[in-house]
């Protein structure tokens, strides 16, 4: 109950912030990144561990974020 | 899955740990230019969540309270109805009690989660793979990884990534990921 009470006061503080229209006709997506997993886990799942340690960076570029998303299937 | 019609992405939220400027200049350095590259190139959508990260004696510096921060994210943000698909990019398993809340609570929403097609042999973190009936599981293989990689050197403090950025946002992005 505290944590849902809680997430209710972030998300009054956040969604104010937000782009996010009200509709019923779209599905509504939003992508939540966990940057540093992501990284770590792309440089331990494709093997990249010693190299550079720009490889394994999540592309979040959003003009490249939406083609990814659509290439991906997911939004 | 089947891509379904009518999929708006509507905001791409980030969480992650950055380095303070005191213990590590360069890569904070590098960070910020980062985010101020995302932010700069979609203002609308895209929101960063950054927290210092933490030292320690003997050992890598951690980061503390992304995942919960991301977690009561996802929470609110169903509970005020602000999205139908909630992409999650994250092997965390801490966050599987909160993808399971959401999937739940709300029959009509979906959690679709993201996570690495691991090279043979390999001993990384499983993907997130809820046998909740709303949760649908993608799985990234290199090849899409390369398809879609950001090559780009934010090292290269000369380079400017808040062009077209509104002033006083860059100053705010910069301000918030210092302390």
């Amino acid at each position: 109950m505290i944590c849902i009470a809680y997430a209710n006061q972030i998300s009054a503080s956040k969604a104010s912030d937000m782009n996010v229209p009200d509709s019923s006709t779209t599905r509504r997506t939003i992508l939540f990144v966990d940057y540093q997993n992501m990284y770590r886990s792309a440089r331990e799942a494709f093997g990249w561990e010693s190299e550079g340690g720009h490889f394994g960076n999540f592309p979040v570029r959003t003009a490249s974020g939406a083609r990814w998303c659509a290439s991906l299937d997911v939004c | 899955m089947v891509r379904e019609p009518g999929r708006v992405l509507t905001q791409v939220r980030v969480y992650t740990g950055i380095h303070t400027p005191h213990r590590n200049a360069k890569q904070h350095g590098q960070m910020q230019r980062r985010m101020i590259a995302w932010v700069a190139e979609s203002p609308e959508t895209v929101e960063i969540f950054p927290r210092s990260l933490r030292y320690g004696i003997g050992r890598p510096p951690q980061e503390k309270g992304v995942d919960v921060e991301l977690a009561i994210d996802l929470v609110a943000l169903a509970l005020d109805n602000k999205f139908d698909i909630a992409v999650l990019a994250s092997a965390d398993t801490d966050l599987v009690p909160a993808v399971k809340f959401v999937t739940d609570r709300f029959a009509d929403k979906t959690v679709v989660t993201l996570a690495y097609e691991p090279i043979e042999g390999c001993t990384c973190p499983a993907a997130l793979d809820l046998p909740s009936g709303n949760v649908d599981r993608r799985a990234v293989t290199q090849r899409d990884f390369n398809r879609i990689a950001d090559k780009r050197n934010f090292y290269e403090s000369a380079s400017d990534v808040s062009a077209g950025l509104d002033p006083a946002r860059v100053e705010r992005i910069r301000r918030r990921y210092d302390h």
